[in-house]
């Protein structure tokens, strides 16, 4: 009975050729060049082998390359649409962010000290316009527009454009007695002190 | 083991890399005859000779470390 039942199939399948529609084939192979993207960042990343680590490393930026470019054609022929995520959402998820931002740079003066023990811990002069450049970051992404309402308790809300100059470096708040012109040197030191001590008055208090 | 050699670990994942290749090289080339979608097919077409080039890349890796060319 089963031999009979399986050899009618086989006939009926036989029969038939299957036509897998043109966007059922395209997300099989878009499927499969994600999984090989997934596999070769772990071979990449397992690799020691330089020359085996280096050819991983292509096939990688090549999957991804060759994923993005079928996706691009997919989408552009309507199958495979992306939902755009709603602008609230995103504003809730900025705040959210900013406030985690915040405790984080506090957490890094707490028990980093700021940009001197930073300096110090990375061999001195040559580490310094990095951390200068963190430090920046830093004030040009926390410093928040008044009336955003996640302000840490105490902090001053005027660390917004007004204090940020036009070559994008933060400038000192009145009082603070440190110049911004400091560039290179020992002076450099004093001067990323300043600025965390600066800083840390902001959102320390 | 020598820095120049390959490890267990990597001959595995060339392998298995060389075995997807494979894989996509025969899906490429079934979608490129069966697509009816033009723009779909070409690129079908396309991306099945890139990864053949791709599988052949791997297996000179290997042609490398076994100290036998075979394959160029």
């Amino acid at each position: 009975m089963y031999n009979q039942s399986t050899s009618t199939m086989g006939q009926q399948m036989g029969q038939q050729h299957v036509a897998l529609p043109d966007k059922d084939m395209a997300n099989i192979v878009l499927s499969e060049l994600k999984r090989m993207s997934r596999e070769y960042t772990t071979a990449c990343l397992e690799a020691a082998n330089p020359m085996v680590h280096q050819t991983f490393n292509q096939l990688l930026q090549k999957s991804l390359a060759d994923q993005m470019q079928l996706f691009q054609l997919m989408n552009q022929q309507g199958m495979y649409n992306v939902t755009a995520a709603p602008t609230q959402e995103i504003q809730k998820e900025q705040q959210k962010f900013r406030q985690c931002g915040f405790e984080t740079q506090q957490f890094m003066q707490q028990y980093l000290g700021g940009g001197q023990t930073t300096a110090g811990m990375m061999g001195g002069q040559n580490a310094q316009p990095t951390s200068q450049a963190t430090m920046n970051q830093m004030t040009s992404n926390y410093g928040m527009p008044s009336g955003m309402g996640t302000m840490p308790p105490g902090a001053s809300s005027t660390t917004t454009s007004s204090n940020i100059n036009a070559s994008g470096n933060p400038q000192m708040r009145a009082g603070s007695g440190t110049s911004s012109g400091m560039s290179s040197g020992s002076g450099m030191s004093t001067q990323m002190s300043s600025t965390t001590q600066d800083h840390s008055k902001k959102y320390l208090i | 083991m020598h820095t120049g050699s390959v490890s267990t670990k990597e001959l595995s994942y060339i392998c298995d890399s060389m075995k997807n290749e494979e894989t996509l090289v025969k899906l490429c080339v079934h979608g490129a005859v069966e697509s009816q979608n033009p723009q779909l097919k070409q690129f079908f077409y396309q991306l099945s000779h890139e990864r053949f080039q791709d599988y052949n890349q791997l297996m000179n890796v290997l042609d490398h470390h076994s100290g036998q060319t075979q394959y160029s």
